[in-house]
């Protein structure tokens, strides 16, 4: 009988077992939603731990904005070239180096063209502050308070 | 069989393959437009090159073709498990003629966007996400994951239950609950992934 091949009671439990599997994917997937969202982060801020790896000298009576970079991202660099192509008055534009566990070299830090550049010597903008999308712009008052994070449009 | 039920599906089943035409013939125009919109869109993200404009359309028609194929898979597998046959190749046919309604949606809120006085009004029809810009509350994930709500997503669902009835000689009931609870499953999947993804960084 053709139709018992669908009614197999082998076939029909390996079925419910992989309904079942994808069930405890999803549950699991929102229980590390739940953690996630309920974990208390630290708000980000200017200074220790972060290393100043190029200072800066221009005006900062607007506030500071960061560029979160990868030196290997393409597409973080564009970011922040756009935002350094037209600055605004009082506004200081620099990068944040994320995920860049060793020091980065002299070559590195001249690529950028912007300042001031912090690097995140112990990863703290994502183990700490939680963030994880680079080309994300962490702005600052004049005082060195974050004050909220955006795109750069 | 009794003869009220094999008059039944003297009825039917030549109204079943004449749908199954349809949907070939439906099919093969979802095809073409999902090709012209990979070709609009590759245009637009600067693909300038008519080889790279043919690639950028080839891969969403492949994109496409792969989403239909995973989601008549998954049906399929679902009313195996119950005992029941839904013939793969027609169902996974007849969802890739049933994209056509997402297609139309995508064309109102590109209309949307060209003359937003309309959106509130398309909204209710062609998805939520159309008044996002009137909701800036509302987390952009959660736009992501459920903005294409509205009258042709619930049209989409109710007819891909009515094709897994028809396919499977099920009553609409049981298709209807089990294609919502899919739709639903899947939206908050794509949002718990996608908060996740960004963290506390804004999308």
């Amino acid at each position: 009988m053709r139709r018992s091949i669908y009614t197999s009671r082998g076939r029909r439990l390996a079925g419910w077992l992989g309904w079942a599997l994808a069930g405890a994917a999803l549950a699991a997937l929102g229980w590390l939603w739940h953690l996630d969202r309920t974990r208390v982060w630290q708000t980000p801020g200017l200074g220790a731990p972060l290393v100043l790896v190029g200072a800066a000298t221009a005006d900062s009576s607007a506030g500071t904005w960061l560029v979160a970079v990868n030196p290997d991202c393409p597409h973080c660099l564009q970011a922040l070239a756009r935002l350094t192509t037209h600055p605004r008055r009082g506004l200081r534009v620099g990068a944040l180096i994320v995920d860049t566990p060793r020091r980065p070299g002299a070559a590195t830090l001249a690529a950028f063209r912007a300042a001031p550049l912090w690097w995140d010597a112990r990863g703290d903008w994502r183990r700490r502050w939680g963030h994880r999308v680079y080309g994300e712009v962490l702005c600052f008052d004049p005082r060195g308070r974050y004050v909220s994070t955006r795109f750069v449009d | 069989m009794n003869s009220s039920t094999a008059a039944l599906a003297a009825r039917t089943a030549p109204d079943y393959h004449r749908m199954h035409r349809m949907n070939v013939f439906l099919f093969l125009i979802a095809l073409a437009s999902w090709w012209e919109l990979g070709l609009r869109q590759g245009g637009e993200f600067g693909a300038g090159q008519q080889l790279n404009l043919a690639v950028a359309a080839t891969i969403m028609v492949l994109a496409r073709l792969a989403a239909s194929a995973v989601e008549a898979l998954a049906y399929t597998l679902w009313w195996r498990t119950r005992g029941v046959r839904l013939p793969y190749a027609r169902f996974f046919v007849a969802l890739v003629a049933l994209s056509l309604v997402d297609r139309f949606a995508q064309s109102l809120v590109a209309l949307a966007g060209r003359a937003p006085a309309l959106a509130p009004w398309l909204a209710p029809v062609a998805g939520l996400q159309l008044l996002k810009d009137r909701l800036p509350a509302v987390e952009p994930v959660l736009w992501v994951a459920f903005g294409s709500l509205g009258l042709f997503t619930l049209a989409r669902i109710a007819i891909t239950a009515w094709l897994q009835s028809a396919g499977t000689g099920r009553r609409l009931r049981g298709p209807l609950l089990v294609t919502t609870l899919a739709w639903l499953a899947t939206r908050v999947a794509l949002w718990w992934a996608m908060d996740l993804f960004r963290g506390m960084s804004p999308l």
